[in-house]
């Protein structure tokens, strides 16, 4: 197995575009929580490892006119280390504050959580209700794609084999977006989501405003559960609304039985979990 | 099977060795240096117990690659000892006794040591949080959280 550090982004973007690479099934390392095992332990062959780890430029988090930036290479430390991001996209870093434990958050980095497409992935939901555009650069150029139209099925994204996501980014909200994030795992610590929400929402004279209801572990990928932010925005802030909302969310869902819990157990835990996450207060 | 030069600080000796390029740094540091002291439960990330402190951070060392470690600096639980006086976690653990078979022990150390060291504040309630991702099949945990804050409490007074 061949291992290279490259220096810089654009050494990289070179490396990656090599036909060597593709040969090789090259894949690139952030923090290996994922790749490494897929390689120790469900028999991933590679022949060639690109470590990006050294690329500092790929790292941090910053906000700027009202634009939140953060590298791909940031670590979930980082994350929930941020007062940028707890004042801005709170549901972010109450979802890093719910990832796996230290070890593993000193390591695993927000591109790879994304690039590793588990429809359980922490990070996605609230990226969802952030509407986060993601910057994918290769040596042919660069594109952005939203995080909605990024992901085709678990472990399937729109990214080509010379493309790095190099950034992620999205608007800071308002101090008054009731932010959230709620992981229902088997147990409190290191768990994988059995189901995971992520919402966004305002209230305006008794009304819900701006809904963005983000669920992950229901379907092939993240989704939003847009036909119940339908109802519920503009709405009368009442609990036959919200049982109304919660409803139509769970339908939205298309999940799959599993060891963590049937289909209908999922179902059931968003049409429960949802009302708790929209109340006021 | 390609090779690769690393040169690293490992408990404050620096060392530069040839390593496969697939070899775990965990296995580098038990196999290549001989220092079994830490250990491999589940071999993926979940139990703690290869836990060392890489740069500052806490660290699980069977999901890094020997490679990876190119340029750092790293403490292993033999790394804690100075001269023949106890760090005062390991010291902890005598006085509360807080270890029973003893092999998720080291892991339990080192993520404490890192936590201690990165946050003067911390406190006996943020024990249990901080040793999360650190599994003990034996003590059912109790004597653990004592151990580390007997600790802290051996630090604080120097
Ligand atoms: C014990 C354990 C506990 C875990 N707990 C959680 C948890 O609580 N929640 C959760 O969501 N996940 C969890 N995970 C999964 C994993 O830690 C995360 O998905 C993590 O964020 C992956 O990041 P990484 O940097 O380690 O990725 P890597 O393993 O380095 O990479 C993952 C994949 O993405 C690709 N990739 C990485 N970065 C880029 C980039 N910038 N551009 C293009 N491709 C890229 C890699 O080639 C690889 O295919 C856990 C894993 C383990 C082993
Ligand atoms: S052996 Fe590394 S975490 Fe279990
Ligand atoms: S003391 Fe035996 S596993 Fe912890």
């Amino acid at each position: 197995m061949i291992y290279i550090k490259p220096a810089d982004k654009k050494e990289l973007l070179e490396l990656v575009a090599q036909p060597s690479f593709r040969k090789n099934n090259g894949q690139i390392l952030a923090g290996g929580s994922d790749l490494l095992v897929k390689i120790e332990h469900f028999g991933l062959k590679t022949g060639m490892i690109v470590d990006v780890k050294s690329i500092k430029s790929l790292r941090g988090i910053t906000k700027k006119d009202n634009l939140i930036r953060i590298g791909s290479l940031t670590t979930l430390s980082d994350i929930l280390g941020s007062k940028i991001l707890s004042k801005n996209a709170p549901n972010l870093t109450q979802a890093a504050n719910n990832f796996a434990a230290i070890q593993m958050r000193n390591r695993s980095t927000i591109g790879g959580n994304i690039c590793n497409a588990s429809p359980a992935g922490d990070l996605i939901p609230p990226l969802y209700a952030l509407d986060a555009n993601l910057k994918l650069e290769s040596h042919r150029g660069i594109r952005t794609v939203n995080i909605q139209r990024f992901f085709k099925g678990p472990g399937k994204t729109v990214l080509k084999p010379d493309e790095l996501l190099s950034e992620i980014s999205f608007r800071a909200l308002p101090s008054s977006t009731f932010s959230r994030f709620y992981k229902l795992g088997q147990r409190e610590s290191m768990a994988i989501a059995v189901v995971s929400l992520a919402l966004n929402f305002n209230s305006e004279n008794n009304r819900f405003k701006d809904v963005r209801i983000a669920l992950g572990s229901v379907a092939p990928t993240v989704i939003r559960a847009k036909e119940a932010e339908k109802i519920l925005d503009g709405s009368n802030i009442l609990p036959e609304i919200v049982e109304k909302a919660a409803k139509i969310a769970a339908k939205e869902c298309s999940p799959i039985s599993d060891v963590r819990g049937s289909a209908d157990y999922r179902r059931l835990m968003i049409l429960r979990l949802l009302p708790e996450l929209l109340k006021i207060a | 099977m390609s090779k690769y030069n690393i040169t690293l600080e490992l408990n404050g000796v620096k060392r530069s060795n040839i390593v496969d390029t697939e070899k775990l740094l965990l296995n580098y540091i038990r196999e290549d240096l001989h220092l079994t002291g830490t250990k491999e439960s589940c071999g993926e990330g979940e139990c703690g117990s290869c836990t060392i402190i890489m740069d500052g951070e806490a660290v699980n060392s069977c999901l890094i690659l020997a490679v990876e470690a190119d340029k750092t600096k790293i403490t292993t639980i033999e790394g804690l000892e100075i001269e023949g006086n106890l760090d005062s976690i390991q010291q902890g653990f005598i006085d509360e006794h807080g270890v029973q078979c003893g092999f998720c022990i080291p892991g339990f150390i080192m993520t404490a040591r890192a936590a201690i060291d990165s946050d003067p504040d911390l406190k006996s309630s943020d024990i249990p949080g901080v040793v999360a991702g650190n599994l003990c099949r034996c003590t059912g945990y109790v004597k653990i959280f004592k151990s580390i804050e007997k600790a802290l409490r051996l630090e604080r007074k120097r």
